[in-house]
C-alpha cells in the first residue's frame, strides 16, 4: 500500500472517494442488490482501474487491468458446468478477481492518493466524529510503519540465524510479536507527544488546506452510487431493475 | 497525577493509541484472513485471531483505562471489516460486543485482570460479523456465488447453518479467554519486565 | 522569557506507586532563567535530565509525562502548568530525536499544514505559509511526498519545516541530529542558524556540539537532573576540546568523517576483496515513481582482514543497503567478492558476519540479557556467556528484559551477541548514534577488544570522534563508483 507520491492535486473530492470506498465493497463483495445491480458489478472495477489509471498508479493499474482481461477470458473460453477441483479453483480466482481485486484496487487509489489532511476533511464532511477519523487516520499511518518493522525484525532474525524458530510454532509468534509491540508501543507513545504539541487536541475548528469542491466527475461517480443503492432499494419493494428495463 | 487522567475523557493520545491497536489486530486479522477463501476453513478465524490477538489486547487494556475506548476500538474494527467488504453486518454486531466489553471492564474498575481476560471472550466476537452473510442469508449469498460448484456449496451449507451461529460465537469467546491468559502471561514474560507497563 | 523557579520532577509510570519511581531523567532544584532571543545549548550525560527540561517548557510535563512536579515554570509571565497542550503549541515547537515516530501524517504537506489546521489558522494563511516554509527551507522538492520514502536527514527538515508553518517564538530540539549523518546534520544547522538569525528562542539538548558550537548564546550542563555548570558565550570561547573531554563532552570542533586521514588498507594487510557490487531496484516501466536511493554499484573496494574499518560517506545514501549486502541479508544483490582467494558466496557470508543493527531494538528478541547471549552462541553455555557479559560489563544485568536497558547497554548487549556468535566478521551501523562522550568511548574500547579477539570490525559511521579514538583504516564511500 501507499505506493508513489503525492500529485499536486486528486482528481476526485476526497468525499467521493470515501462514498466510492464504502459503495465498491458492498456491490462487488457484499452482493447489495442481487442480481438486479449485476450492471454496477462491471461498471465499478472499470470504475477503479480509471482512476487508477488518471492517478498515474500506474502498476496496479496494469496489474489490475491484465488480471481482469485474463479472467474474463479464461471465462468465455473454459467450459462451464463441470464440477472438478479446477473448476472449484477457477471459480475461486474468478471470485477474487471480479469482487475482491477492484475494491483492494479501489483501497489502493484511495490510500495513494489521498492525504490525511483530505481524508480528515472529507470524514468531517460525512458527520463521522474526531473519535472515529483521528484513530482511523492514525491507522493508515501505521500499516506500513509496522511493515517497515516486520521488515527490520525479519531481517534480524535471519542475520543472526534464529535457531528457536524450529523450537515450536509459539516461539517464532513470541520472538516476532514481541519487538513488534515494543517498538509499536514506542513509536505510539513518541507519536502522541509530537502530535500534542502540534495541537492535536486544540479545540478550535480545525481549518484544512485541501481543496474540497465538487466537479464533474463527482458528480458523475456520485450519481453512479446513487443509481446503485436506487436499484438495492427498489428491489427490497420487489420492483426489479432488471425487468424494468426489459419491459 | 496529570489533568488528562484526573478528567477521564477521551483525549488525543488515547485516539492515537486506539488507533495504533487496532491496526495491529487488523493487521493479525487480514494476515489470517486468507484462509478463508476455502469457506470450510472458515471457522478457523474464531480460533487463530483470538488467541494471537490476545497478546495486543492485554497491552491495549493496560491503555485503555477510560469508557468508551474499547467502543471505539469495536467500531473501527466493524468499519475496517466492511471496507474490506464483509458488508454492513459487522456494523451492529461490533457496537453491541463492544458495549458489554465495555461493561465487562467497568464492572471490573478497568483493572481487574480477571475481567480484561474474560472482556476478550466478548470482544472476539467482532468477528463474528463476518459469518453472517454465510449464516442468515444462506439462500441469497450461495445464489450470488453458485459458480462455486454444487458438491463445495453443500458441502459449505452443511458447515454454515444456523446451529453454528452459537457454536462460532462459543468459539469466539473461549479462545478469546484463551488469548487473554496467553497475553496475561506474556505481559508477566516481557511486558511488566521490561518495565513498560 | 522562560523561566524555571525551583523545578524538581520524577517521573512515574502510570501503574506503579511511589516506590518504583523512574529516577533517570529527574530533575532537582533546577533554577534556570533563559532570555527572549538567545540560543541556549542544553548538554551532559545520558539520563541527565536535559529532555526532562524541554518536556517541562513544552508542557508535556505535566500534562503528558505523568510524575511528580514541584516548583513552577514561568513562559512570558504565564505559569506552563495550568495550561492546556494546544496552548503552549501556538508559541512553542518541538522537534523530536526519532525521524520515524514524529509525524502524524503521511504525506509531507498535510504534515507542515497539520499544526496551523489544528489550530484553526485560515486555509489561505496556512497556504502562502508552507510557501514561504518552502522557499526559505530550500525543501519544494520534498512537497507532497510519502514521509516513507523520504531519508532521516530529510524528514528532520520536514519536521524543522511543520514547525516553521506555525510561526513559534520558542523553538525546542530534542537531540535532533542523534540520527542524522555528517551531511545531514550540516543541513540541519543551516536551518537552526536561520532561527537564531531571526532572533527567536531556540533551546536545543545535545551530545553533538561541533555543528551548534559557533551559533551557541550559552551552555547549560548537567548532571544527574542538576546544572552544574552555565557558561556564557566569552567561557566558551575560552573552553578547548580537551576541557570539554574532562568535561565527559563532545569535540566541540570536528572535521568531517570523510577528512580524516587513515589509509584504506596497508600493503601488509590481508584483505577482502569486493571486486563488485552491484544492487538496485529495477528501472523498468512500473517502477517509474520509485525513488531510487539505494542503488549500490560499487568496483575494487579493499577491506582490511582482523582491523577496525571505518566506511564513511560524504552523504548517507545507501551506506545500510551496502552493509546488507555484504552481510548476504539483500538476495538480489550481484556481487563478486573474493576472500583468501576465493570467491566468498553469499550464503557463507551470512554465516559469518553479524551486524549490530543502528536501531538495536529490533535484534532483540528474549526475555532476559542472559538468554540473548544464549541464543546467540552456536551451543548453549551458560558459562560461556556470562564470560562475554563480564567483557561487555552487563554481568549484573543479566536477569534484566534487553528492552529495560539503556542504549548505551543495548549497544553492548549486541555487541555481546556477536561475540557470541562465534563468527569473523561483525558489522556495525552507526554505533554511536546518540551516544554520549562516556558511552561512545565505552563502544570504541569494545571495538579495540573485538579487533584483539582477531574480529574483522567494519563500520559505518558518521562520527568523527568515534573514527579518531578507535578506527585504524578508513574507506570512504560512494555508492556509485
Amino acid at each position: 500500500m501507499l505506493k508513489g507520491d503525492y500529485g499536486k492535486k486528486s482528481f476526485i473530492n476526497p468525499i467521493t472517494k470515501l462514498v466510492l470506498l464504502v459503495t465498491l465493497p458492498a456491490f462487488l463483495m457484499g452482493g447489495l442488490g442481487g442480481t438486479d445491480a449485476e450492471i454496477f458489478t462491471l461498471i465499478f472495477p472499470l470504475v477503479s482501474l480509471f482512476l487508477l489509471f488518471i492517478s498515474k498508479n500506474l502498476k496496479a493499474g496494469m496489474v489490475g487491468l491484465l488480471m481482469y482481461i485474463a479472467v474474463i477470458i479464461a471465462w468465455s473460453v473454459l467450459p462451464s458446468g463441470s464440477d472438478g477441483i479446477f473448476h472449484i479453483i477457477l471459480f475461486i480466482v474468478v471470485g477474487i478477481v471480479t469482487g475482491l481485486l477492484p475494491c483492494a484496487l479501489m483501497s489502493v487509489y484511495v490510500i495513494s492518493s489521498t492525504t490525511a489532511s483530505e481524508f480528515i476533511t472529507g470524514m468531517k464532511k460525512l458527520f463521522i466524529p474526531d473519535v472515529i477519523t483521528i484513530p482511523m487516520s492514525v491507522i493508515f499511518r501505521f500499516f506500513p510503519t509496522v511493515k517497515e518493522e516486520i521488515q527490520a525484525i525479519n531481517k534480524a532474525m535471519t542475520m543472526r540465524g534464529i535457531r528457536f524458530g524450529g523450537r515450536n510454532a509459539a516461539g517464532i509468534l513470541e520472538y516476532r510479536l514481541i519487538p513488534i509491540l515494543m517498538c509499536s508501543l514506542k513509536i505510539g507513545d513518541e507519536l502522541s507527544a509530537a502530535a500534542l504539541t502540534r495541537g492535536l487536541d486544540s479545540p478550535r475548528k480545525r481549518t484544512n488546506i485541501c481543496d474540497t469542491r465538487f466537479r464533474f466527475q463527482d458528480f458523475f461517480l456520485l450519481a453512479l452510487c446513487f443509481c446503485a443503492y436506487l436499484v438495492w432499494v427498489l428491489s427490497l419493494f420487489g420492483i426489479h431493475f432488471g425487468e424494468v428495463v426489459k419491459l | 497525577m496529570s489533568n488528562q487522567q484526573q478528567k477521564k475523557i477521551i483525549g488525543g493520545r488515547d485516539l492515537i493509541n486506539i488507533g495504533i491497536f487496532t491496526a495491529i489486530i487488523f493487521i493479525i486479522t487480514m494476515a489470517v484472513m486468507p484462509i478463508g477463501f476455502i469457506p470450510v476453513l472458515m471457522p478457523l478465524y474464531c480460533v487463530i485471531i483470538p488467541v494471537v490477538g490476545g497478546i495486543p489486547w492485554m497491552l491495549f487494556a493496560t491503555k485503555a483505562k477510560k469508557l468508551g475506548m474499547v467502543f471505539i476500538m469495536s467500531m473501527l474494527l466493524g468499519l475496517l471489516l466492511m471496507l474490506t467488504g464483509m458488508g454492513w453486518y459487522a456494523l451492529p454486531v461490533c457496537a453491541v460486543s463492544g458495549i458489554i466489553t465495555e461493561l465487562i471492564l467497568k464492572l471490573g474498575a478497568y483493572k481487574s485482570k480477571k475481567h480484561t481476560v474474560i472482556a476478550h471472550g466478548v470482544f472476539c466476537t467482532w468477528l463474528f460479523g463476518s459469518y453472517i452473510p454465510l449464516i442468515f442469508m444462506a439462500d441469497t449469498y450461495w445464489q450470488q456465488n453458485a459458480d462455486y460448484g454444487e458438491e463445495f456449496i453443500s458441502s459449505a451449507k452443511s458447515i454454515f447453518q444456523i446451529w453454528t451461529a452459537p457454536v462460532l460465537i462459543a468459539l469466539c469467546v473461549a479462545f478469546g479467554i484463551l488469548g487473554g491468559l496467553l497475553g496475561l502471561k506474556i505481559m508477566k514474560k516481557h511486558f511488566a519486565k521490561a518495565g513498560i507497563v | 522569557m522562560i523561566e524555571l523557579k525551583n523545578v524538581s520532577f520524577t517521573y512515574l509510570s502510570e501503574n506503579s506507586d511511589e516506590s518504583s519511581a523512574e529516577l533517570n531523567g529527574s530533575l532537582s532544584n533546577i533554577d534556570l532563567r533563559i532570555e527572549k532571543g538567545s540560543f541556549v545549548l542544553l548538554t551532559g550525560p545520558s539520563g541527565c535530565g536535559k529532555s526532562t527540561l524541554l518536556r517541562l517548557i513544552n508542557g508535556l510535563i505535566p500534562h503528558y509525562y505523568s510524575g511528580k512536579l514541584e516548583g513552577e515554570v514561568v513562559i512570558d509571565g504565564e505559569p506552563v502548568n495550568d495550561k492546556p497542550l494546544c496552548k503552549s503549541a501556538e508559541k512553542i515547537g518541538t522537534v523530536f530525536q526519532n525521524p520515524r515516530s514524529q509525524f502524524f501524517n503521511v504525506d509531507t504537506t498535510s504534515e507542515l499544514a497539520f499544526l496551523s489546521e489544528n489550530l484553526g489558522v485560515e486555509a489561505e494563511i496556512i497556504k502562502s505559509r508552507i510557501e514561504q516554509t518552502a522557499e526559505s527551507f530550500q525543501i519544494k522538492n520534498l512537497l507532497d511526498r510519502s514521509i516513507f520514502h523520504l531519508s532521516d536527514g530529510e524528514k528532520q527538515k520536514i519536521a524543522c519545516a511543520s514547525i516553521e508553518v506555525g510561526k513559534p517564538e520558542i523553538i525546542l530540539l530534542d537531540e535532533p541530529s542523534a540520527n542524522l549523518d555528517y551531511h545531514a546534520t550540516m543541513q540541519l544547522r543551516k536551518l537552526i542558524a536561520q532561527w537564531v538569525r531571526q532572533g527567536r528562542t531556540v533551546i536545543a539538548a545535545e551530545h553533538r556540539l561541533f555543528y551548534l558550537w559557533d551559533l551557541i548564546d550559552r551552555v547549560v550542563l548537567m548532571d544527574d537532573g542538576k546544572i552544574i555548570k552555565d557558561y556564557n558565550k566569552n567561557e566558551l570561547n575560552k573552553l578547548s576540546d580537551n576541557d570539554l573531554s574532562e568535561l565527559g563532552l563532545r569535540s566541540a570542533h570536528s572535521p568531517a568523517p570523510t577528512e580524516i586521514e587513515l589509509p584504506v588498507v596497508t600493503t601488509d594487510d590481508k584483505t577482502l576483496t569486493i571486486n563488485s557490487l552491484r544492487f538496485g531496484y529495477k528501472q523498468g516501466f512500473f517502477n517509474r515513481s520509485k525513488v531510487n536511493n539505494n542503488i549500490i554499484d560499487i568496483h575494487n573496494m579493499e577491506l582490511a582482514l582482523g582491523k577496525i574499518t571505518a566506511i564513511t560517506a560524504a552523504n548517507g545514501e545507501g551506506k545500510t543497503t551496502f552493509l546488507n549486502c555484504l552481510c548476504g541479508l539483500e538476495r538480489r544483490s550481484k556481487d563478486d567478492i573474493i576472500i583468501n582467494g576465493a570467491p566468498f558466496k553469499r550464503r557463507n557470508r551470512l554465516n559469518s558476519f553479524f551486524m549490530v543493527m543502528q536501531d538495536t531494538n529490533h535484534q532483540l528478541f528474549t526475555d532476559s540479557v542472559l538468554e540473548e547471549v544464549m541464543i546467540s552462541l552456536p551451543e548453549p553455555n551458560e558459562d560461556k556467556a556470562l564470560k562475554i557479559l563480564e567483557s561487555v560489563d552487563l554481568v549484573c544485568y543479566k536477569e534484566r528484559h534487553p528492552m529495560a536497558l539503556s542504549g548505551g547497554q543495548k549497544q553492548r548487549l549486541a555487541i555481546a551477541c556477536a561475540v557470541a556468535s562465534e563468527r569473523d566478521y561483525i558489522l556495525f551501523d552507526e554505533p554511536t548514534s546518540g551516544l554520549d562522550y562516556g558511552h561512545m568511548k565505552e563502544i570504541a574500547a569494545l571495538m579495540r577488544q573485538l579487533r584483539n579477539l582477531g574480529k574483522t570490525v567494519i563500520i559505518v559511521t558518521h562520527d568523527s570522534e568515534f573514527i579518531e579514538a578507535c578506527c585504524e583504516r578508513k574507506v570512504n564511500f560512494v555508492s556509485r563508483g
